[in-house]
């Protein structure tokens, strides 16, 4: 596989890709060490990739696209280490906008990657070399950074995905910071079940990193898809092709329209305002002693940030704590919200005629995410004019993923069959994870189902779907209001529900909130017994029997007249 | 014909007919109207009876 | 559903056109935005008509008008600007009148090439109409928002115009059946011309049943189209299923083999062996038809257009005004000769359907292009592609033979069209022929995968 990625990068032939390329030898040096030692269960043994250059590893310098700043650091960033403890073959350093700093992938004295579908069009950024080698065909995953988009941007413009971690979710130790507070590490593969898996390598709490958080259950097993979709319209922020591609990527998922005025000004208020004093921190020393080594349009904006007010900073708390409850009640209704990657993708004639404007405009989706701790996966939605692609992006609460992986991979599949500009197929699907040691099954037949009032409960509680199931006949359903209650009886039916998921240690935080007469209890389905939601004969009263019907859905169906 | 003999053709029918030629359309306007003088000589070479008569309006 | 089988499910009581129209309007709204097929869409008028109740072989289809077909109160676009500023049509169309009269229900108008002068879907003012198979490629012009609407179910039935191919090109890369009738049998009454000598109407559909149906109920002579031609309507639902025994049917070959993609010729194949067609025979001067056809259209569209270029050339799509202002300085004798040949051409034309009952060609060279696409590679070479895309259908046209599209589908994952073309009003063995493609299930129109 080294010998095929440094193939594959002589072919590309494009040296704006990388900032430190290792030799050949080098790579396959370990590449042969990696064979000779056999994969001893290793994840990504044998699997070649690239890093961006604003994050450490030991023994080449970490410039940030700054040679000014050029360092060499000591130790490998947790995140690289884990990589390479889990087998992968490093190629290089990849390129970026300087400091992480644009979407554009034009801002970095080292050249500016070839966009592989235009090369008059940007590649995109701030993680340009990283989405541009898997683009290529030249590593199958690599490291990015994302803070307002830098891990979407730039896979959308290659036909890639770009998952974005929960922030927190992988050690930003070793990673130049951009805006600490709401930076994270990012990931670019050819599909969403190997960002997934790359991803489950270099997930975990470091103690070491300040902003580093416990994951509240494990978040990286992947569900069924099945969810419920939001969408906005902000089709006219966009170019048409955009807009349509956006439009059936909602049909595709039957996404539902809600209003994210909120998101888009909250992001607006802070990039334009005081958020870009936390950039301008991370560089304080920079931007005072030596501004000279910064790029132009790089310098423009860091020197912007010295001089924002603390007292605007705290309007912008509030803010951003009203768009982050605003966030919470959304994925309380929905599983993801969907959103066009970016409304358009510039020419590098339009990007240095007006280095600002279109940078600005490409992160009119992305930026908030970080802001109100969210998570996503970019995949790519179909092609414009020409063959440009197009990009999407489905959003979900922090830690959610796992959850978000099945939803992201089929609307991946519905509109793209290739990976980047390789012509390669896109490796396949993985298949849902098997319950787990530390979950419980536990059988649902009413509001808690998905896209019911109560479901997000359980996907809050690290929840996911398994499969659709129905009981041995033997049970009665009952229309307790807005919720159902099933009771075992003689001469009763089959009822359908779900069966899904559940951290075992959440079944006790699930189950105080579950109001009498219901209860857990093992329910017998067609499979075998698992937990369930069961009610006490004596609550039911007279509440309608509803067991004819074999479910809460059909019950539901009759309500509403359809 | 040659790129100076179609925008002499451009520039007298144009005139004659009464639209009025911009430079910005010269270029797009001399490629089509290549394109469609080569179907003309292709018409025009085919070797037609003196007595067929023109299909004006035609009626299957 | 299918027009026939909406119309049979209304009929019987099974559903109302109430609630037909209530779904297709649904369905509308959400595809359209992804679509871009309809510049207008008309809720009130077709619940309006559900309403008051409908009857016929039609009852309760939708169907939907490419925008250059008169429907009262709206202006008659055809796919211009300019035509913006024209007073509401006063009256329907004469086929709009016939199809509601047999029970359809107009929905709306449709997207289109600029004048027609277009093989893209393409439209400068209200963006492209999508392909439903993949929209990020042409849905085929000029009646690219009829191919479209009807592709991606948004209705069972779309009316279009075909000057050179401007139904059968949409039908091709949208996976439809689509009927160009033989010149002068549906009235053109009351619809926006092209280039009168060579422009038709004709229907969009799903399936044969749709068309014959529909093409029944839009038959019959009408005095207001001067090119309309008094004879007899030749009812075709009844002899669809007749079979094709006894049929002489053959493939084109030469010039409608040159040129043509893998995936047209495999799908010309396909149809000719399940028809049994193993003769092929060669149409004369075919090439020479094509240019003659070319000239024929750009020097009348310019002289129609001849008013407008003079005081309003800044308001045209620049592609089409830059073709329309070529076409005004081809010389005269190019187009009276053109006109000689094509009385040539179609005798000579007619002596092969002495010996032939139908012959079989390619619709389009190619599956659907890329929206914006501009060259496409055939055997190596690069090639311009807007040129390119009619070179099967012009000759057809351009002397009137009917001609039913059937769509069959492809490696490429892409349906592309093959032709059934026929003798002058012979439209019966066409569709019958399609209809025995469709029943062996060699044609037919690939369902839209638009939602998950």
């Amino acid at each position: 596989m080294a010998e095929a990625a440094l193939a594959a990068d002589r072919v590309h032939g494009d040296p704006a890709i990388w900032i430190f390329r290792r030799p050949d030898g080098d790579v396959l040096a370990d590449a042969r060490a990696l064979e000779a030692e056999g994969p001893r269960g290793r994840a990504l043994w044998g699997v070649p990739f690239a890093v961006k250059d604003n994050i450490d590893v030991a023994g080449m310098p970490t410039t940030a696209g700054c040679p000014g700043f050029s360092m060499m650091p000591a130790a490998d960033a947790p995140a690289v280490r884990r990589l390479l403890d889990a087998g992968a073959v490093l190629l290089g350093k990849t390129n970026l906008d300087q400091f992480a700093t644009g979407l554009v992938g034009t801002r970095s004295p080292y050249g500016v990657p070839r966009n592989v579908f235009d090369p008059a069009l940007v590649p995109g950024g701030s993680s340009s070399g990283s989405a541009c080698a898997v683009a290529a065909g030249i590593v199958p995953f690599a490291l990015g950074t994302d803070t307002a988009g830098s891990g979407r941007v730039p896979a959308a413009f290659g036909n890639i995905v770009g998952l974005k971690p929960t922030t927190g979710s992988v050690s930003a130790r070793g990673m130049v910071p951009a805006c600490r507070s709401i930076d994270t590490i990012s990931v670019f593969a050819r599909s969403v079940d190997e960002a997934l898996s790359v991803q489950r390598v270099i997930a975990g709490y470091d103690v070491e990193d300040p902003y580093s958080r416990v994951a509240p259950f494990p978040h990286l097993r992947r569900g069924s898809a099945l969810g419920r979709v939001a969408m906005a319209d902000v089709g006219g922020l966009c170019e048409p092709d955009v807009a349509a591609a956006y439009q059936a990527a909602g049909v595709f998922l039957k996404a539902e329209p809600i209003e994210i005025g909120l998101f888009l000004e909250v992001a607006h208020r802070l990039y334009e305002g005081p958020w870009v004093a936390e950039r301008s921190a991370a560089l304080r020393s920079i931007i005072d002693m030596r501004p000279d080594v910064l790029y132009p349009a790089t310098r423009a904006i860091l020197e912007l940030g010295l001089e924002r007010r603390a007292v605007d900073a705290f309007d912008a708390f509030h803010l951003l704590q009203e768009a982050r409850r605003e966030a919470g009640l959304l994925f309380g209704r929905y599983d993801a919200l969907l959103l066009p990657t970016a409304p358009f993708c510039p020419g590098l004639a339009e990007v240095a005629a007006d280095p600002l404007g279109p940078n600005r405009r490409l992160g009119s989706f992305t930026n908030f995410a970080n802001l109100c701790d969210m998570a996503g996966f970019a995949v790519p939605i179909g092609f414009g004019p020409n063959g440009v692609p197009i990009g999407g992006v489905l959003l979900g609460p922090a830690w959610s993923e796992g959850r978000l992986a099945p939803l992201a991979d089929a609307l991946h599949r519905q509109f793209a069959s290739t990976v980047g500009a390789t012509g390669q197929a896109l490796p396949p699907s993985a298949e849902p994870d098997t319950l787990a040691a530390d979950e419980t099954a536990l059988f649902c037949i009413g509001a808690h189902m998905a896209g019911l009032p109560l479901n997000h409960q359980i996907t809050s509680l690290g929840g996911r779907f398994l499969r659709e199931a129905r009981t041995h006949a033997g049970y009665r359903l009952f229309a307790l209001g807005n919720r159902p209650g099933m009771v075992r009886a003689d001469g009763g039916s089959a009822i359908t529900g779900e069966v899904w998921a559940l951290p075992t240690s959440a079944i006790g935080a699930l189950l105080v909130q579950v109001p009498p007469p219901l209860g857990f209890g093992s329910v017998a389905l067609d499979d075998g017994p698992v937990l369930g939601f069961l009610a006490e004969s004596a609550g039911i009263g007279d509440a309608p029997d509803i067991t004819h019907l074999g479910g809460w859905r059909a019950w539901l169906r009759t309500k509403s007249g359809d | 014909m040659d790129e100076a003999a179609l925008d002499v053709l451009i520039d007298a029918g144009t005139a004659v007919v009464g639209i009025d030629m911009k430079p910005e359309w010269r270029q797009a306007v001399r490629m089509h109207l290549a394109f469609s003088l080569e179907r003309a000589a292709q018409v025009m070479e085919a070797d037609l009876s003196d007595h067929l008569d023109p299909a004006p309006v035609f009626l299957a | 559903m299918n027009a026939v089988e909406i119309a049979a499910a209304v009929t019987s009581g099974r559903t109302s056109a109430a609630s037909v129209v209530e779904d297709c309007l649904a369905r509308i709204e959400r595809l359209n935005p992804v679509l871009n097929a309809f510049t207008a869409v008309l809720g009130d008028r077709a619940r309006a008509r559900a309403a008051a109740g409908v009857k016929g072989p039609l009852a309760g289809v939708p169907f939907a008008v490419k925008n250059l077909i008169d429907v009262a109160g709206l202006p008659t676009l055809a796919g211009s600007k300019i035509n913006r500023d024209h007073p509401p049509a006063a009256a329907d169309a004469s086929l709009v009148t016939r199809l509601e009269a047999a029970g359809a229900i107009l929905v709306g108008a449709l997207n289109m090439g600029e004048y027609a002068y277009d093989f893209t879907g393409e439209n400068v003012h209200d963006g492209p109409s999508r392909n439903p198979h993949d929209i990020s490629r042409m849905s085929g012009g000029s009646s690219g928002g009829s191919g479209s609407a009807v592709g991606g179910e948004l209705v069972p039935l779309a009316l279009g115009s075909d000057t050179n191919g401007s139904i059968r090109v949409p039908s091709s890369f949208c996976g439809l059946f689509g009927l160009k009738p033989t010149y002068g049998r549906l009235t053109r009454a009351g619809s926006f011309p092209f280039v009168s000598s060579l422009d038709h109407l004709g229907p969009l559909a799903r399936s044969t049943a749709d068309l014959a149906v529909s093409y029944d109920a839009m038959q019959g002579f009408d005095p207001a189209d001067p090119a309309c031609v008094d004879r007899p309507v030749d009812p075709v639902s009844g002899v669809l299923d007749k079979g094709i025994d006894g049929l002489r049917i053959v493939s084109a070959d030469g010039y409608f083999r040159a040129g043509a993609s893998a995936e047209a010729l495999a799908a010309l194949d396909a149809v000719g062996k399940a028809l049994g067609a193993s003769r092929s025979v060669t149409i004369p001067e075919a090439a020479r038809a094509r240019s003659a056809a070319y000239i024929i259209t750009t020097a009348e569209g310019a002289a129609l257009h001849l008013d407008r270029l003079r005081t309003r050339p800044d308001d045209f799509d620049p592609d089409v005004r830059d073709r329309l202002i070529a076409g005004a300085l081809v010389p005269a004798v190019a187009v009276v000769q053109a006109q000689k040949f094509r009385r040539w051409y179609q005798q000579a034309v007619l002596r092969l359907f002495e010996h032939v009952d139908a012959i079989l060609a390619p619709a389009t060279p190619c599956v659907a292009p890329l929206i914006g696409q501009k060259t496409f590679v055939l055997d190596g070479k690069e090639m311009l592609l807007r040129p390119n895309i009619g070179v099967y259908t012009q000759p057809i046209s351009f002397i009137g033979l009917p001609v039913v599209a059937v769509p069959v589908p492809t490696a490429a994952g892409l349906p592309i069209g093959v032709q059934i073309i026929t003798a002058p009003w012979r439209e019966d063995l066409a569709l019958r022929i399609a209809r025995f493609l469709e029943a062996g299930g060699v044609a037919r129109a690939p369902l839209p995968k638009l939602e998950g």
